[in-house]
């Protein structure tokens, strides 16, 4: 990481069991066993491996992770990573070719996605009743 | 006629030439690369190249029949042609409604329905489909790709296509689950969707709802809510 702020880093042979935390930007190399706490950027690096939970300002993910990502900021999740577990952040950047099971709750611009259709018995021929409440795919103008 | 001189003789008429080309040349600096080049001439490589490609390639386009699916290409414009496998005579237009309309209609081209457009039966069938209209009755297929922009009114159902693209400012909901090579999110969509290639959800896109896909790919600004499961073929586990 190219910047100014001191980082951590933890090598690949390096195997943590426990929680992590740490106030600055952080790189990690190496295997963790437990959470991750940072309060400034972390890179989660290829050959990293994490079974935890991470909370974050903002997560470069080129690794494994089994845990949740809470993330302030940004998610990035490069080609190579395999996540399993649910994400939350306000920006998320995925790149083809990543694995990534879970939920995800990621709405940059904070607005209602799409409402949910209500299922209601509508006849076929009555177009007039094919509203947005219909059984139906539907576009709002 | 002029009598042939010979070559290798100096005589004198070659002589004053030859002083009268050297006095006007000699005030003048010698042709470099970064000369201007004269006008109506191309002064770089490439666009040497371009020009020529220009006049000597004609336009090409992908046609699939709609009869039997076959592929080929096809140089030029045309408003019809046969299809080099089943021969079928094909329609290569494209194709606007903006009305009432109850017929059948096939092309390799395009069919727009606008937002005044209203497909009251029949079967439309298309290489691209663009929906901003609606779609009371009959079937719609794309044999390539399938835009829903705002104002589309349909039921999925009546809607077939392996690519789907979600157009800027449209908020589409699908009900039951849907199936798609793939699935460009521009707009907003919330559906239970399965895709076997990649699901690309634009800056000003977002997707609620449950996903499953190969390969998933989300620019900066990208909105995703709710259950996703991404795995490529290989790395399945």
């Amino acid at each position: 990481m190219e910047n100014n702020k001191a980082q951590s880093v933890i090598s690949n042979e390096v195997e943590i069991t426990g929680t992590i935390r740490s106030s600055g930007s952080l790189q990690l190399d190496g295997k963790l066993d437990g959470e991750l706490h940072c309060g400034g950027d972390a890179i989660i690096g290829k050959s990293a491996n994490i079974k935890g939970n991470l909370v974050v300002n903002s997560v470069t993910v080129e690794g494994t992770v089994h845990g949740n990502i809470n993330a302030k900021d940004r998610i990035e999740m490069k080609s190579s990573a395999h996540v399993t577990g649910d994400i939350k952040a306000k920006r998320l950047s995925v790149e083809d070719g990543v694995t990534f099971i879970g939920r995800s709750e990621v709405n940059p611009s904070g607005t209602p996605i799409a409402p949910e259709p209500v299922v209601s018995p509508a006849s076929e021929s009555d177009t007039e009743e094919r509203s947005e409440a219909s059984p139906r795919a539907f576009a709002r103008r | 006629m002029p009598k042939p001189r010979k070559a290798g003789v100096v005589d004198s008429y070659a002589a004053i030439k030859a002083a009268q080309h050297a006095a006007s040349t000699r005030g003048r600096p010698p042709p470099t690369e970064s000369a201007p080049a004269t006008p109506g001439q191309p002064t770089d490589l490439k666009k040497l190249g371009a020009a020529i490609t220009r006049t000597a390639v004609p336009a090409k386009q992908l046609i699939e029949c709609y009869e039997c699916g076959y592929k080929f290409q096809l140089h030029g414009k045309a408003a019809k042609t046969n299809c080099s496998k089943c021969r079928a005579t094909l329609d290569i237009t494209d194709h606007t409604i903006a009305g009432k309309w109850n017929k059948s209609l096939k092309t390799t081209g395009t069919i727009h329905l606008t937002a005044t457009g209203v497909l009251q039966s029949g079967d439309l069938v298309a290489s691209d489909f663009v929906l901003e209209g609606t779609v009371e009755a009959g079937t719609v297929r794309a044999m390539r790709k399938l835009e829903l922009r705002p104002g589309a009114h349909f039921s999925e159902t009546n809607l077939k296509a392996p690519d789907l693209v979600i157009a800027p400012g449209a908020t589409i909901a699908f009900v039951e689950p849907a199936e798609y090579r793939d699935v460009e999110i521009l707009g907003s969509l919330r559906a239970n969707l399965q895709v076997t290639g990649v699901v690309t959800i634009r800056v000003t896109g977002s997707f609620a709802g449950h996903l499953r896909a190969a390969h998933l790919f989300v620019e900066d600004g990208g909105g995703l809510l709710g259950t996703v499961r991404i795995e490529s073929a290989g790395r399945a586990s």
